[in-house]
């Protein structure tokens, strides 16, 4: 049904990951971006506002093709990680890559310029928790407006493309719809369609849920999985939904006071939690 | 009555003088609002502070002291040019203008959700795309009902063009005056000269609010609610 993304899952050892580092830092960001064995890398990622420290000296390697959820308390720094990765803020300290282009600093270790920064963003999209649809477009407008300004696409390409994708959420019939006339759950998806229409390899979904009540965000969350199931994009979701954590993640990552304090498979994570905090975390979750 | 009504091509005139002056000064100003309020919100700090401070000196002394500068001091500084009556009835009343409709259109943007920036981040819109795509439309449904009530004043600016010899209808008005002595008939026919043009600015700014696009879409929004979840299932719209 869908042209997914390029990339394809794959699981190299530590000393393979350093080994490919090197060799892509060394051919040129050209040769980086297709040869990167991360899809994204934080590398000793601090943030702060003011004298605030929402991240510390955080370290994360998401694999091409994994789906990776962040949880933790509310505050903990989870969002700030898809913003900084969204490049909507930066960070105070520490470097990030997608596909092992720097989305900080060139090769000269300058700040990027926004052609460049633009570039590699566009290898990744994002999904807000409060929708963000443009309120003064149609359904169509919200999906066509990026394809035909960024990529400059035909109106009828685009067109064609947005209902393929409104199709995928089985939202076809709403093409001429404004949003206001939508419910929070069909919203999302639209959402959800929209940041998928431009193919991002890194699909970053932030508390895509918290703003609806269980039953629509029933209906967003099994978009969530097909899009999981079916295209190969890499997924770095913050979520409170811990069954849906648990279903659609390879590996979940858990945050604390701007921290990573443990990480593993959802097995692990939910059963045998190493870290006393997790465990807690968890079980004020789950008995919520 | 008769008297005054005999002079009604100059009359003719003199309106058509404060119309055209009227509809320069709102285009004028509301190009300038854009600029200088976009401008205000700029990133870097040299630049809204420098915007800032132009808005406050422009908008400190009253219009008729800038306009008496513009055309009697101006000129004796050198380099300058001497300004006809005209064009520096436009350029004072225009930039007037623009400096309180500047506030209105910050305050405009300024209204419209973060939430929709970050989206056209997300999306990889550039600056200019999203602020001419996504958040001035969205803006303006704040921005033109404001700068209306701004338009209707200005059109009442006008009158102090006199001041430098412009021929407007209030010039008109004070030599008929001069002539026939119906200094009550004349100024109730001023008065509703005033009147008749705010009016109609105001129907031309009201007509204007209903095409903008957030109030369009905000529009169809409520008559869906209103029409019922029977009708909006065939519409395609959520019940």
């Amino acid at each position: 049904m869908l042209s997914s993304a390029q990339c394809s899952p794959s699981g190299p050892s530590e000393a393979a990951a350093a080994a490919a580092t090197n060799a892509t830092e060394a051919a040129g960001s050209a040769a980086k971006s297709q040869q990167a064995m991360w899809s994204i890398e934080f590398e000793k990622v601090s943030k702060s506002f003011g004298a605030h420290r929402v991240l510390v000296d955080v370290d994360l390697h998401v694999r091409p093709g994994e789906k990776v959820t962040l949880i933790g308390p509310s505050g903990s720094g989870k969002t700030t990680v898809l913003r900084l990765a969204m490049t909507l803020a930066k960070p105070t300290s520490g470097d990030i890559r997608v596909f092992g282009e720097s989305i900080i600093f060139d090769s000269a270790g300058k700040p990027l310029s926004n052609s460049q920064e633009a570039r590699i963003r566009r290898r990744c999209g994002m999904v807000f928790q409060q929708f963000n649809l443009f309120p003064h477009l149609t359904v169509l407008q919200n999906l066509i407006l990026a394809p035909t300004t960024v990529l400059r696409q035909s109106r009828e390409q685009a067109e064609k493309s947005a209902l393929e994708y409104l199709r995928m959420v089985d939202l076809e019939d709403k093409v001429h719809a404004y949003p206001a006339q939508l419910s929070g759950g069909q919203q999302q998806r639209i959402a959800i369609a929209r940041a998928l229409i431009l193919k991002p390899e890194i699909l970053l979904l932030d508390e895509i849920t918290s703003a609806l009540d269980p039953e629509l965000a029933g209906e967003v969350l099994d978009v969530v999985r097909g899009v999981a199931h079916e295209l190969k994009v890499t997924l770095l979701i913050v979520t409170h939904e811990m069954r849906f954590a648990r279903e659609v993640s390879d590996r979940i990552v858990v945050f604390d006071a701007g921290r990573i304090i443990e990480q593993g498979s959802p097995e692990k994570i939910f059963t045998n939690p190493e870290s006393e905090r997790t465990r807690a975390f968890l079980q004020s979750v789950l008995n919520h | 009555m008769k008297a005054v009504l005999e002079y009604w091509p100059a009359f003719a005139q003199g309106l058509w003088v404060t119309v055209w002056i009227a509809a320069c000064i709102i285009l004028g100003a509301a190009l300038g609002a854009i600029i200088l309020g976009a401008l205000r919100l700029s990133e870097t700090l040299a630049i809204r502070v420098a915007s800032m401070l132009f808005i406050e000196a422009i908008r400190a002394p009253s219009g008729l002291v800038l306009l008496f500068w513009v055309f009697y001091v101006l000129p004796l500084l050198p380099g300058m040019p001497r300004l006809s009556p005209l064009t520096a009835a436009i350029l004072v009343l225009a930039l007037d203008g623009a400096v309180y409709g500047a506030e209105i259109v910050r305050a405009g943007i300024e209204s419209v959700h973060r939430g929709q920036s970050d989206a056209c981040h997300a999306l990889g819109l550039t600056k200019l795309q999203s602020f001419t795509s996504v958040v001035l439309p969205q803006a303006l449904s704040q921005i033109v009902p404001a700068f209306g009530s701004l338009a209707r004043g200005m059109i009442k600016w006008t009158s102090i063009v006199s001041f430098i010899g412009v021929q407007d209808v209030l010039y008109v008005a004070n030599f008929v005056r001069g002539q026939t002595y119906e200094t009550v008939t004349v100024f109730c026919l001023l008065a509703a000269v005033y009147w008749i043009l705010t009016v109609l600015c105001g129907i031309a700014f009201s007509t204007l609010e209903r095409v903008l696009p957030l109030n369009r879409a905000l529009r169809a929004s409520r008559a869906s609610i209103q029409a019922g979840p029977e009708l909006n299932a065939s519409a395609g719209v959520a019940s």
